[in-house]
């Protein structure tokens, strides 16, 4: 941060992109528990919208109190996280997606974890999952009672990905000295690999109220399989990447769930899509993805198992 | 066929009796522990005397000191009743609905709670539909420290009545007690709450019963927060498969309000979801390492249905009932 530079304590990034929907709820989560703007940057960070008018609905609820800055062109998601944290000012940055949303308190306790102990990266709450109407469907596990710096928390996070990103706040310095996301990550769980990052290298507070909401969006069906696929090869991917911060002595154990897991976690997609009856999401890509990512008896013993059904299921219906 | 000894009668209440628009009736039973933060979440939101009753009716509690904390938190605004004796948690849910005054019941167990806008949410579709019975919303099932856990099923997207709303309920337990809310004439026409059920599975067939009667209003939003208590787990009921039995005689009671030409065949559902039920609570007694409970499950869910379902879901178990024996001798 250029010396000189005014700096407040939270910086609430919100990256959007064709979200201007949703972005009401989440612009008005975060101004309910508006410090003032000396001790809280609001910024909206949208990926050159083509279908809607975020910065209309910024005038609108953020009456000049709301910075929006919008990309020349579509420089996809990772790349305008990116920008959002080059663009954050604060000690704390929240990157707080536009179609997500906080609950009151938020700001209050995570920051309390910053203040109690300040060696910590980040600091992440429990969250919701909600549908895309907003109803809230899944609380993510409490990882322990009562609120903390989390013990053995890089294994836990190592073998899966565990938050989501509006429940999480990180230290602009850590940002600073470990960078941003990585690009080499196409399309997936590249939020996975930071906080990965961050757990390898700082203690991580956590707070067990359920204070953020996280919209889960189901997208185009078309789309779905080779998602599916694509979502196998970048887990497995990161799994390679942490190779380089994760602890030598525990890596290779923990590559091997990590890999299992990134497998079984298709299997579960792909299970729950199947019983809805969309056999067509299962292809010869998902099997392919999967043996190239773990070989463990679980995972392709599961992938076959899924392999046979939905083969049983295309024969019934034809 | 159901007998009037069978449930508590409500009478209208007399003339003259100024009627709130709530009543909001706490029953308690060695819950003080909790019951504070029931009762703070019930006055964080009060209307006011003239808009609603709070009473505490406690079945003379033997462990803890209730009134204590109804004096400490509410003053004079809650009534506090305690039973000459302990008669029950049924016969003490009778008492409730007997003292109540208001035009909408909400009977909040006092190990229970609500969140913010739950009167003010719930009054809405009695305004709105003046012809429902009850209405629900979403709960929270939180653990014994008051951690959120999961949420209950969102029973379709939008608030209104439910379509088909006694096919539903007549199969399975989907509610708990504090998301429910009761116009008083309901239970004035249709009785209290059943005493030939035993432990388990009152408050379903008094859901059913509603159903039969009148339509049921559904609202979206979570707004009653429902304890589990990780002693259910081990109850003597529970490892003795008793829950199941209790489950069974509310099944039967059920039938008899059912429409006759669907009767049967609910039945037969309904008795398979109880299977699955105990089967996956088994389940969880393995893991925990329960395994006399598991068994007791076990057995009362093949005693129960030997739908295709359950049969395969009995092997499942049975499978790693038997693993987890070997290699703990192992």
């Amino acid at each position: 941060m250029a010396s000189g530079v005014v700096r407040p304590r939270w910086s609430v990034i919100i990256p959007t992109y064709n979200c201007a929907d949703y972005l009401r709820a989440t612009l008005a989560s975060v101004l309910e528990q508006d410090p003032g703007p000396d001790a809280m940057q609001i910024e909206v960070v949208d990926d050159c919208s083509t279908r809607d008018d975020p910065e209309a609905v910024v005038a609108e609820l953020g009456g000049g109190r709301v910075g929006f800055f919008r990309q020349a062109r579509n420089v996809g998601h990772i790349a305008n996280f990116d920008t959002g944290l080059e663009r954050a000012r604060g000690q704390l940055v929240h990157l707080l997606h536009g179609d997500d949303y906080v609950r009151p308190g938020f700001y209050r306790a995570l920051e309390r974890g910053f203040v109690n102990r300040p060696e910590i990266g980040a600091a992440f709450c429990r969250h919701i999952l909600m549908d895309e109407l907003g109803h809230w469907r899944v609380i993510s596990p409490l990882e322990r009672p009562e609120s903390g710096v989390l013990a053995g928390w890089v294994d836990r996070l190592a073998v899966g990905q565990r938050l989501q990103p509006p429940s999480i706040a990180v230290r602009r310095e850590v940002y600073e000295r470990l960078g941003g996301f990585d690009p080499r990550i196409r399309q997936w769980s590249e939020d996975w690999e930071m906080w990965l990052r961050i757990a390898a290298h700082y203690p991580v507070w956590y707070e067990p109220e359920p204070l953020a909401a996280y919209r889960m969006r189901s997208g185009s069906l078309t789309s779905r399989s080779v998602r599916d696929a694509d979502s196998i090869r970048d887990c497995c991917r990161i799994v390679s990447i942490a190779q380089s911060y994760l602890p030598a002595d525990r890596y290779p154990q923990l590559a091997r769930q990590a890999r299992e897991e990134c497998v079984l976690r298709a299997y579960r997609r792909l299970r729950r899509r199947l019983a809805d009856g969309q056999f067509d999401a299962l292809s010869g890509q998902h099997l392919a993805a999967a043996v190239g990512c773990s070989r463990s008896p679980r995972a392709v013993t599961r992938m076959l198992l899924l392999y046979l059904l939905g083969w049983r299921a295309r024969v019934r219906a034809s | 066929m159901s007998a009037p000894g069978d449930r508590a009668q409500i009478s209208p209440v007399a003339d003259g009796v100024a009627r709130p628009q709530w009543s909001v009736m706490i029953p308690t039973f060695n819950c003080a522990e909790q019951l504070p933060a029931a009762l703070a979440s019930v006055l964080s939101q009060d209307p006011g005397p003239e808009l609603m009753q709070i009473e505490v009716i406690d079945d003379c509690s033997a462990d803890d000191d209730p009134e204590a904390v109804v004096r400490e938190i509410g003053g004079d605004r809650i009534t506090f009743v305690r039973q000459p004796r302990n008669v029950g948690h049924v016969a003490n849910f009778a008492t409730c609905l007997q003292r109540s005054r208001g035009h909408l019941v909400h009977m909040l167990h006092g190990d229970d709670a609500v969140r913010d806008g739950f009167y003010r949410t719930m009054q809405r579709p009695f305004a709105i539909r003046p012809d429902i019975g009850a209405a629900f919303c979403r709960y929270i099932s939180i653990g014994e420290r008051g951690h959120w856990q999961t949420i209950s099923a969102l029973e379709q997207s939008k608030s209104g009545v439910l379509h088909d709303w006694l096919e539903t309920i007549a199969i399975g337990q989907r509610l708990q007690p504090p998301c429910m809310v009761v116009r008083r004439e309901v239970y004035e026409r249709l009785g209290g709450f059943d005493r030939r059920i035993g432990r388990y599975g009152e408050d379903w067939e008094m859901w059913v019963r509603i159903a039969a009667h009148y339509p049921v209003w559904f609202e979206v939003e979570p707004l009653a927060l429902y304890r589990v208590g990780s002693a259910s787990l081990t109850a003597t009921t529970t490892r003795t498969g008793q829950n199941v039995e209790d489950i069974l005689r509310a099944i039967d009671v059920i039938h008899a309000h059912l429409p006759p030409e669907r009767a049967d065949a609910l039945r037969v559902q309904a008795r398979e979801v109880a299977a699955t039920t105990a089967l996956r609570r088994a389940r969880r007694a393995i893991d925990s390492g329960h395994g006399p409970v598991a068994l007791a499950q076990a057995r009362a869910a093949a005693r129960v249905s030997r739908s295709p379902a359950v049969v395969r879901a009995l092997v499942h178990t049975s499978l790693r009932l038997a693993m987890r024996r070997v290699g703990t001798r192992a």
